[in-house]
């Protein structure tokens, strides 16, 4: 009995000390987030990260940005910019009163260090900058960049979620060591914007607290803390509970509709566009087979079933935010005229891979696509890809799946980096390794015009050459989905940026 | 006695050098790319060309065995792709949460398992509390963490349902153990913190070792107690207190000790599930997350040190088993 009564005490004074802890942080102006995984890095210029780019943009900021919920690029550190008649040369005024972390005043000589360590070819997205020839700076508050070519994707390439933001002296001078400061910002930050990295203790949790120097308005929040949970479901209990604010990712689509009291929805367009991407090696060789198999999965048999009322239809190879094209990509329709094409063609087996970053909705979608392809004649199989894997898919086609279904992102909303990233010969998303001299050459074509309505029917009629030769799908426009507790208003969601809220501008009402 | 421990350590050399082969020739068998994985989806093929050559990708596999080996035997286990540290720094980092987790779960396991073994052999009562005990380990330990979440954490609000610690601010300690630091830097309220933090998960990584250790202790005790020299205690006026603890216990500890070594291997497979379940940041989620990014520098790491735990303890226990009964060392 003594042993029970003292256990049940010590349970007590633990469950006491963790509720107490809950209570007195909700008093605070502290926003408490969950990431699925660890952030590889903050540094803007290691790696392309999904998690984690809101607290990259309140760390770091790049010269310009889109809009919140449009995307029309506005200035950010550069508060105006002026481009050359022959577009090759960019020239930017930079904003007076910014101030690094560390203190010191950002002058146009420190972006001009930072940029050039955007080009060190050991970074892994330096090629952003490609195409530029030269750099300078002219004076303490103009920057110039100017192009080898004309890149009217340039500007959007500079507004990027994954663009080039300013990196401080305290990181790239004072820490820069023998590898460009690549350690030292591994876990730490010296960056303009409205948040500093107070603490990144790696795969637990990252706090940051408000810059008081910052330039622009001061953010709400006093803090911001990050925490890795690994498990969406345990994600959602815990929002439930506030125990965070925002699960910012992976919310299941078929809860949304029936959220406990006390959260909100988010949904918003952006450039994930879903697709499928056709094998056209073993079985979906034959134009027939490909086009009764286009006829089966279109989208308008599982789309409802699968998003609810959270995807659309696509309307061409491009996600509706990057180009909003007149109507749906009209699919094969003729269930009849399918069967017989797949009796003409003999068995048909194909399988169906799905990309496992998404993988329970990827999941559902591939098994939609296993019923309807059943109803025509043709089986099939799935299987998860790993991320890591699907870019190896080129090296075996004939053991590559048919059909790839995933969700992509570009890195900008310029058309010219959907294509640049999957449709071109040798594009890195090019998975089943496509190759059409026509196609290359009109996009090169497209990619140069500036008049954005002719642009954009430029690159329609790209889509519709891929659509009509089944070798790529457009499948679903699916919005990105943000649930957070009621209260939080000014989310300031872009859609160029996955993922991600603007904790600068977020507040408790 | 010394020939025993040189054999051991031998043995364990040799299995960790095997084991590298087997993970490195698994390499080329994995259709995963290390350098896509570093750069990104969305960079052009030059990129990841150029970073497949920086990454030495471009060598062959033995090249590449040979070199990391020789970085090896310096302590350098090479650099993870992940988090672009040094696997060393990662490994410091991960382990103490893994140790701790493992230390406090081997001991409850333990504790249980004697505690549900001895009234077994002592009293009448000990057959229903093995049945509870069973019960609750044959669910899939995934399950068990689960419901044990959403029961104490979820619906009572007793204990935290993840982490390894509050996001307070508490001062960090030196050794990187939660409960050591707390004591030692004095943070009361961080031990109580930690504790809290580490009932739920320990207790889920618990149950399935109790429930081996205490059926093997409770069938090796039965042995025991059947033995001549347990009679002669008895009749020498000994308590039964006394002839469990200085004869029973004694002879009947070396099929148990063999099991919490073997319940060691089974509890580094656990840690995968119970470290994701519980967001535990220790060696399994850090290998997890290795996995995704084709981490292989990342995923060796966690594999040695999770296979030189295993055989140290391993060769821990032959050792105290061979103390206890010196015949086996001749084995």
């Amino acid at each position: 009995m003594k042993i029970m009564r003292t256990t049940c005490a010590a349970a007590f004074i633990l469950a006491l000390g963790f509720n107490a802890r809950a209570s007195a942080a909700a008093a605070e102006k502290v926003l408490r987030v969950a990431y699925n995984e660890d952030v590889a890095t903050f540094d803007p210029d290691g790696a392309i990260i999904m998690f984690g780019l809101d607290v990259s943009r309140v760390l770091y900021e790049g010269l310009v940005q889109y809009k919140p919920g449009t995307t029309q690029i506005i200035g950010w550190l550069a508060q105006s910019w002026s481009i050359s008649p022959d577009g090759r040369t960019y020239r930017f005024s930079l904003r007076d009163g910014v101030v690094f972390h560390d203190g010191r005043a950002m002058t146009a000589s420190d972006v001009l260090v930072y940029f050039r360590r955007r080009q060190a070819p050991s970074l892994p997205l330096s090629y952003f900058l490609d195409g530029v020839e030269t750099m300078s700076a002219p004076d303490s508050h103009t920057f110039v960049i100017t192009l080898k070519a004309p890149q009217p994707a340039f500007l959007d390439r500079l507004a990027s979620a994954w663009a080039p933001k300013v990196i401080g002296p305290e990181a790239l001078v004072d820490h820069a060591g023998g590898d460009l400061g690549v350690a030292w910002l591994n876990e730490h930050a010296d960056g303009t914007g409205p948040f500093k990295l107070l603490e990144f203790a790696r795969g637990q949790r990252y706090v940051l607290v408000r810059n008081s120097n910052y330039w622009g308005p001061q953010p709400y929040f006093d803090k911001i803390e990050i925490l890795i949970v690994p498990s969406t479901n345990q994600q959602m209990l815990m929002l439930e509970r506030a125990e965070i604010d925002i699960v910012e990712h992976g919310y299941p689509f078929d809860q949304l509709s029936k959220l406990p009291p006390g959260l909100k929805v988010d949904a918003h367009d952006g450039l994930g566009l879903e697709m499928a991407y056709f094998n056209q090696t073993k079985a979906l060789r034959d134009p027939a087979v490909r086009n009764a198999v286009m006829t089966a999965i279109n989208p308008a048999g599982w789309l409802n079933d699968a998003f609810g009322s959270f995807a659309t239809p696509a309307r061409s190879l491009y996600p509706k935010a990057m180009i909003n094209g007149p109507q749906a990509v009209a699919f094969p329709t003729d269930f009849e005229a399918a069967r017989r094409a797949i009796a003409r063609a003999g068995p048909v087996s194909i399988e169906i891979g799905y990309a496992d970053q998404e993988e329970p909705v990827q999941q559902r979608v591939a098994e939609f696509m296993v019923s309807l392809l059943k109803q025509i004649g043709v089986t099939a199989t799935v299987r998860t890809i790993p991320l890591d894997q699907e870019s190896s898919l080129i090296n075996n086609l004939f053991r590559a799946p048919d059909i790839f279904i995933a969700q992509n992102y570009p890195d900008a909303v310029h058309p010219a980096t959907q294509t640049g990233v999957f449709f071109e010969t040798g594009a890195a998303l090019n998975f089943f390794g496509y190759s059409n001299q026509k196609v290359d050459a009109l996009c090169a074509e497209a990619g140069q015009l500036t008049s954005i309505p002719q642009r954009d029917r430029e690159y329609l009629a790209i889509s519709n050459i891929l659509f009509d030769e089944g070798a790529f799908v457009p499948l679903a426009d699916i919005k990105d989905i943000i649930v957070y507790r009621s209260g939080l208003v000014d989310l300031d969601t872009r859609p160029a940026l996955p993922w991600a809220v603007d904790y600068g501008t977020l507040r408790r009402q | 006695m010394w020939l025993f421990f040189l054999r051991r350590i031998a043995g364990l050399v040799t299995v960790l050098v095997a084991m590298t082969i087997v993970l490195f020739a698994l390499q080329e068998v994995v259709p995963a790319d290390p350098a896509r994985a570093l750069v990104g989806p969305n960079a052009p093929n030059a990129i990841v060309e150029a970073k497949r050559r920086q990454m030495q990708l471009d060598r062959a596999l033995p090249v590449r065995y040979w070199r990391y080996m020789v970085q090896l035997s310096k302590g350098d286990l090479g650099r993870s792709i992940h988090t672009h540290n040094p696997v060393t720094q990662d490994l410091a980092r991960f382990t103490p949460a893994t140790l701790e987790l493992v230390a406090v779960a081997l001991l409850l396991g333990i504790l249980i398992g004697a505690g549900v073994a001895l009234p077994q052999v002592l009293s009448r009562w000990g057959d229903i509390l093995r049945l509870g005990l069973i019960g609750a380990a044959s669910a899939p330990i995934f399950l068990t963490g689960l419901l044990l979440s959403l029961l104490f954490w979820y619906r009572l609000g007793w204990l935290p349902g993840g982490g390894r610690i509050s996001p307070d601010d508490f001062r960090p300690g030196p050794t990187g153990f939660m409960i050591a630091d707390s004591i030692l830097t004095g943070q009361w309220r961080m031990l109580l913190d930690a504790l809290a933090h580490l009932i739920l998960p320990a207790f889920t990584l618990a149950l399935p070792i109790a429930v081996a250790v205490g059926r093997t202790l409770a069938s090796s005790l039965t042995e025991v107690y059947r033995q001549t020299y347990i009679r002669t205690a008895r009749a020498k006026g000994l308590s039964e207190a006394v002839v469990l603890t200085r004869h029973a216990l004694k002879n009947a500890a070396g099929p148990p000790l063999l099991m919490i070594a073997l319940q060691v291997a089974l509890i580094f497979n656990n840690l995968l599930i119970v470290e994701q379940l519980f967001a535990w940041p220790g060696l399994g989620l850090y290998m997890v997350q290795g996995f995704a990014s084709a981490d292989l520098p990342a995923v060796l790491g966690v594999a040695l040190v999770a296979a030189t735990t295993y055989l140290v303890i391993a060769a821990i226990v032959d050792v105290l088993r061979a103390l206890l009964d010196p015949r086996l060392s001749l084995v």
